[in-house]
């Protein structure tokens, strides 16, 4: 070993009292001081601060420093932070080392401080027992293709097309339904300026049809996406739409010929439209489409009306989808959410009753585009309703059908819809029923004072049940006023269920083509939730607007800029730097068996079997995974900053004293250590015997790794790593699954409980779960017997490197 | 007994909103301005030490609608209950019905020593095996048949008519003669030490007679044996199941379909523990519409927002509960129905009880245990 010519410092940070309040800082300087190979250890109220910085470099210079500990937070927080710092010294970023003494120690161990302090030393010595075995890196330079996707046409999509295609890139816009808009095209007036909807966002829907930096591609849907940051290869399946959208000029003969009759979707079913349609008449592309599930040109005796009709002959029945693939740099995902379908809240009646409407159906009847041009009337009678009432939090809020979370944009909605029914008869009754009224933005208090001025009524409370009157179809909603404490009855004309946001029918499916993850929520996750907000923890990868939480229009607009910004830095250099961490194969010891290349998700390795030609990894498309190199028979193949000594090493270190008391879990960096951060941050408590151990991905756990464990007397070893089907590294977990049955296989026949080895998937969202399972395997580690470690140790040990 | 903060824990109390839907709700609340149950776990968290002298606990009558509604799934029912054991530990006497016979017949069930005469109801047709490892749990019904005679309520109807099905189902069954009341109607008043020893009656005498599984008709005993007997019995391991859920059962009653017996219009009133506790909507219905001839019409509130019969322990019944009642008989009468169906002996008795007590539009409708009519189409089927 060369431990002894190494010469690291260690830099422990109090965090202010974040890790100072439960672990004893001192006491682990003293410990980290007295490690071989630790030149100087020392204490800092705020490392990351420039102070903090400033003392890793002074120390690097005078110490001659070689290799850099940093016991403080999450490396998913600050190692970007830290490896620039060390290369402003003049060092290889990649000879730097975290221990996560916050997320991992201080925070989730609250009220013990002796046993976190324990804990911290531990994470610092098994920090440096890999700091003393790192290698520098020098990272490959890839090309950028400039050039981004934009996934959803509603305002955010458009703004982030046109920002981006403003500043000279390429953009393509996709847009699964006919027309980009989305659900601002639906919407009335906006709040908290009451524009016309529309006509604020037709302009922009027109300049991103005809910007020349943009192709857009309308009616279609992503299919396969491949590659990775400033290179992404992606299919987009374009749906056909039987008219040629080019050559239409929208004249509209063709839906005067038409003759079936369908619900009109964007007029919320209010009116009808026919097979032959343009969604509506600011629909860009401006061109008309045929809906082919209700045409009868897909019947025997063909219909032909409007083939026969057309001037320009830009109708073929016959069309056919058609997949083109396109290259891009960065990727926008503005998918947007779906309005929450009351159907299931039958209490509300909303499917029984006429008269109670939803919020979007409510914009179709008050938008002069609607299909009342703009008169309030309600469906019953076609009457103009004299009392109106809105129900707040329709499927929010709740944990009894519905979402948890407030959707934000529905107060302000109902509020601005209470002052246009004001607007076309002020002399209408409105009664709101709410729970709490949030009007947090800028021009948000105002509107609602407005509202109040203009006397409508603001009930605190909910109805429990709608009940329609006989005869007048009115409808009747007993509701206790909760400021008198006073069961109020109220009857109404119209009553409107101001509905919640939830995600996107089609989002799950895209995410795992994306591989990015959903929160709890159901919304996309950020790769931080304050400081990259727009950034999918997939580099190259951007949110903006709800889908990545409800959110108003401008927001959703503020946000796509962001996204643009974030994005550009990408765009605008030529090249950028390829993570160091890379397979590397030993060509001495590689025996071209193949097994590698099958296994990599990405295609990244070439071997030719017949020639012998020894295997060859394609560095730009190698994302670092480890699969190849736990399944390498041959030892052929290691992982740059995961190599086997330094994972090896860092088992040891994790259970050199009281190994009995340990736990060794492996925790893969996109789900389960997210995970265990989330836990973290949230302060959730669980027990401090556990040691972790950072892997790319569970598929680079090698079987070697494992037998070291229990051979240095581990009692149980966890393995975790992201949900089948949302690996990071696509499927390089089905290995991990297929590894782990192996060694339960092998401990069986061993003697050797196979419980002591826990598989166990954990999303990034999934912080109590996390710490269930940690409370869980305090349980089964005390359950295994000194008796059995030492038999375990004693079979191992008999069986030399064997394993 | 527990502590406020974990009741509020585990009902999950701390969660309410304050957004008054249990209020709305309410059929007490309806005709008493007050009671809410939003106001009663208001009221407990902000001053703990008043809320068991409120008189306004005692007013629930556990229909569970509040919780069906509530957005957190507040158990009201279960904190109230809680309110009552230890406003009743501080000393509370509440108000019996029917000048407290129903109440003493418990209390005298919970004593080891009492001797009962608990199957003399029995017919000889319908087949009791000594050595089954099942038995059929039947409840209160014969001494509610002794109480209530005089509005001419027989329990025991709906009991034999749940055996004759057992029997046509050819399910092999024993009935305890020292069966004791399950407890239901004591814990809901806040007795729980009188539900305890029931309650370790009726475990002993399923272990002195091996029972492994249970059937039961009545939906207060299966909540109670289902869910309340593992709440607080740790050695509990009997299998507990509802007669409607017994396959053979329906496949009796299809069997029953052919003969064109009983023509009749009838409408289901969903018993609160069956429906909103258990959501067991669909399988009374289906065993009713198995019978040829009959027409199954739903009343304005059914299923999940079904009326509550109006009182559930036998305590402070009065005029508000007169009034839920009257609803529902309302309700009941504009189906247009012959029959009003009851899965439950105690919404039998209660509607029975409002019905006779003053003239109402409703009075028409005669009110049918199920089980009762189901065995009597099954009945006319075997003549054949």
């Amino acid at each position: 070993m060369e431990e002894n010519n190494t010469r690291v410092g260690v830099f422990i940070c109090d965090c202010g009292m974040n890790i100072a309040g439960s672990v004893d800082c001192e006491a682990v300087k003293d410990v980290a001081a007295a490690i071989p190979g630790v030149v100087v250890a020392m204490r800092n109220k705020y490392t990351c601060s420039d102070p903090g910085q400033e003392e890793i470099k002074k120390h690097i210079r005078e110490h001659h420093l070689d290799r850099i500990v940093v016991a403080s937070c999450s490396p998913r927080m600050h190692e970007s932070t830290f490896r620039n710092c060390i290369a402003d010294a003049g060092m290889n970023p990649y000879l730097l080392e975290m221990a996560n003494i916050r997320e991992h120690c201080s925070w989730v161990h609250l009220h013990d401080k002796p046993a976190a302090t324990e804990k911290a030393k531990d994470i610092v010595k098994i920090a440096v027992a890999k700091a003393c075995l790192l290698q520098p890196i020098e990272e490959a330079k890839i090309p950028v293709t400039d050039a981004a996707l934009v996934i959803g046409g509603g305002v955010a999509g458009i703004q982030a097309a046109l920002d981006l295609a403003d500043s000279g890139h390429k953009v393509y816009l996709v847009e699964r339904e006919p027309s980009i808009g989305g659900v601002m095209a639906q919407l009335d007036k906006t709040f908290p300026t009451m524009d016309c909807s529309i006509c604020v966002l037709g302009p922009k829907m027109m300049d991103a049809g005809k910007h020349p930096n943009i192709e857009l591609i309308a009616y279609s849907e992503i299919t396969k996406v491949s590659g990775y940051i400033g290179n992404y290869t992606v299919v987009v399946n374009k749906k056909a739409r039987y008219v040629n959208e080019r050559e239409c000029n929208s004249c509209g003969k063709c839906a005067e010929v038409c003759p079936v009759m369908v619900p009109d979707e964007f007029q919320q079913g209010f009116s009808s439209r026919k097979a032959a349609y343009i969604p509506f008449p600011q629909a860009v592309p401006a061109s008309y489409i045929i809906d082919m599930k209700n045409c009868l040109g897909n019947n025997p005796v063909r219909c032909n009306k409007c083939v026969e009709v057309c001037e320009k002959k830009c109708i073929d029945l016959n069309m056919a989808d058609k997949e083109t693939e396109i290259k891009v740099g960065t990727i926008i995902v503005c998918t947007g959410m779906d309005v929450y379908d009351p159907t299931v809240l039958d209490e509300y009646g909303y499917t029984r009753f006429e008269n109670v409407i939803t919020t979007m159906e409510f914009e179709r009847l008050v938008c002069g585009g609607g299909p009342t041009e703009g008169q309030i009337l309600r469906p019953t009678d076609r009457k103009v309703p004299r009392r109106i009432g809105f129900i707040q939090c329709v499927g929010s809020r709740t944990a009894n059908r519905g979402n948890p979370y407030c959707s934000n944009v529905c107060c302000m909605n109902t509020i601005k819809d209470s002052l246009l029914i004001k607007e076309h008869h002020p002399e209408t009754e409105i009664f709101v029923f709410y729970m709490d009224i949030r009007a947090y933005g800028k021009g948000f208090e105002d509107l609602y004072r407005r509202s109040k001025e203009e006397g409508v009524h603001y009930i605190r409370g909910f109805p429990g049940e709608v009940l329609e009157v006989p005869g007048t179809k009115n409808v009747k909603v007993r509701v206790e006023n909760t400021t008198t404490c006073k069961v109020e009855e109220y009857e109404l004309d119209l009553l409107v269920l101001s509905v919640g946001l939830h995600q996107d029918a089609g989002l799950k499916k895209l995410c795992n083509l994306l591989n990015i993850s959903l929160t709890a929520d159901g919304f996309v996750m950020e790769a931080h939730a304050k400081l990259k907000p727009v950034d999918a923890p997939t580099p190259g990868i951007f949110f903006a607007g709800s889908v990545e939480a409800p959110k108003d229009i401008k927001d959703s607009v503020t946000q796509a800029s962001a996204a643009v910004s974030r994005s550009s830095i990408i765009l605008n250099s030529a090249f950028i730097k390829a993570d160091g961490v890379k397979a590397v194969v030993d060509q001495e010891k590689c025996t071209s068996c193949g097994v590698c290349a099958r296994i990599c998700p990405y295609n990244a390795i070439e071997v030719d079997i017949k020639a012998k030609s020894g295997a060859r990894i394609i560095v730009a498309a190698c994302a670092g995974c480890g699969a190849c190199s736990a399944e390498c028979r041959f030892d052929a193949i290691t992982v740059r900053h995961f190599m086997d000594d330094q994972i090896l090493s860092q088992i040891s270190s994790a259970l050199a004293a009281d190994p009995q008391n340990k736990i060794v879990s492996f925790l893969c960096n996109w789900c389960s250590y997210a995970a265990s951060d989330v836990a973290g941050i949230s302060r959730m408590q669980y027990p401090a015997n556990n040691r972790f151990i950072r892997v790319m991905c569970s598929a680079r756990v090698h079987e070697r790794f494992i037998w070291h464990a229990l051979k240095l007397g581990a009692p149980l070893v966890l393995l975790s790593g992201c949900h089948i089907g949302d690996c990071h590294y696509i499927t390089a977990n089905h290995s991990t699954q297929k590894r782990a049955d192996k060694m339960w296989d092998a401990m069986e026949k061993l003697g050797i409980r196979p419980e002591r080895l826990q598989l166990e998937w954990i999303s990034a969202a999934e912080g109590p779960r996390f710490v269930h399972i940690m409370q869980e395997l305090e349980k089964m580690r005390k359950a295994v017997t000194l008796e059995e470690i030492e038999y375990t140790r004693k079979v191992l040990s008999s069986m030399g490197d064997a394993n | 007994m527990a502590e406020l903060k974990d009741i509020i824990r585990q009902t999950k109390a701390q969660f309410c909103l304050d957004c008054g839907k249990c209020t709305a709700v309410c059929p007490v609340s309806r005709f008493d301005a007050k009671f809410s149950p939003r106001l009663i776990v208001r009221k407990a968290l902000r001053h703990p030490d008043k809320i068991y002298a409120d008189e306004n606990i005692w007013s629930c009558i556990g229909c569970n609608m509040c919780t069906v509604r509530c957005n957190y799934n507040v158990s009201y029912v279960d904190f109230i209950r809680y309110l009552r054991m230890k406003s009743r530990e501080n000393g509370t006497e509440p108000v019996f019905s029917h000048a407290g016979v129903p109440e003493s017949f418990m209390h005298l069930m919970a004593k080891k020593e009492t001797k009962q005469n608990r199957l003399g109801w029995i017919p000889d047709d319908v087949g009791i095996d000594d050595s089954s490892s099942t038995a059929f749990f039947v409840g209160c019904a014969p001494y509610f048949d002794a109480i209530f005679q005089d509005i001419g309520v027989r329990a025991t109807e709906g009991s034999i008519g749940a055996l004759r099905l057992l029997k046509a189902a050819g399910i092999s069954y024993n009935v305890l003669a020292d069966e004791r009341c399950c407890g239901h109607d004591l814990i809901l008043s806040g007795d729980l030490n009188g539900f305890l020893d029931l309650g370790h009656a009726n475990l002993e005498e399923f272990a002195k007679r091996g029972i492994k599984k249970i059937i039961v008709s009545c939906p207060e005993c299966y909540y109670t044996l289902k869910v309340d007997y593992p709440r607080y019995f740790n050695d509990w391991n009997v299998e507990v199941c509802h007669i409607t859920e017994v396959p053979e059962i329906s496949q009796v009653s299809r069997h029953t379909a052919a003969d064109g017996s009983v023509k009749r219009k009838v409408t289901y009133h969903d018993s609160c523990k069956l429906g909103r506790y258990f959501k067991m909507y669909d399988g009374p219905r289906n065993l009713l519409n198995s019978i040829a001839g009959v027409e199954l019409v739903e009343m304005e509130n059914n299923r999940e927002n079904a009326v509550c019969c109006g009182a559930s322990p036998w305590m402070y019944c009065g005029s508000i509960n007169k009034q839920v009642q009257d609803e529902r008989l309302r309700q009941a009468g504009s189906t247009g129905a012959e029959l009003m169906v009851t899965s439950c002996p105690k919404c039998q008795i209660h509607l029975t009880c409002a019905q006779k007590s003053h003239n109402n539009a409703a009075e028409e409708i005669k009110i049918v245990d199920m089980y009762h009519l189901l065995s009597k189409s099954l009945a006319r089927k075997e003549k054949d």
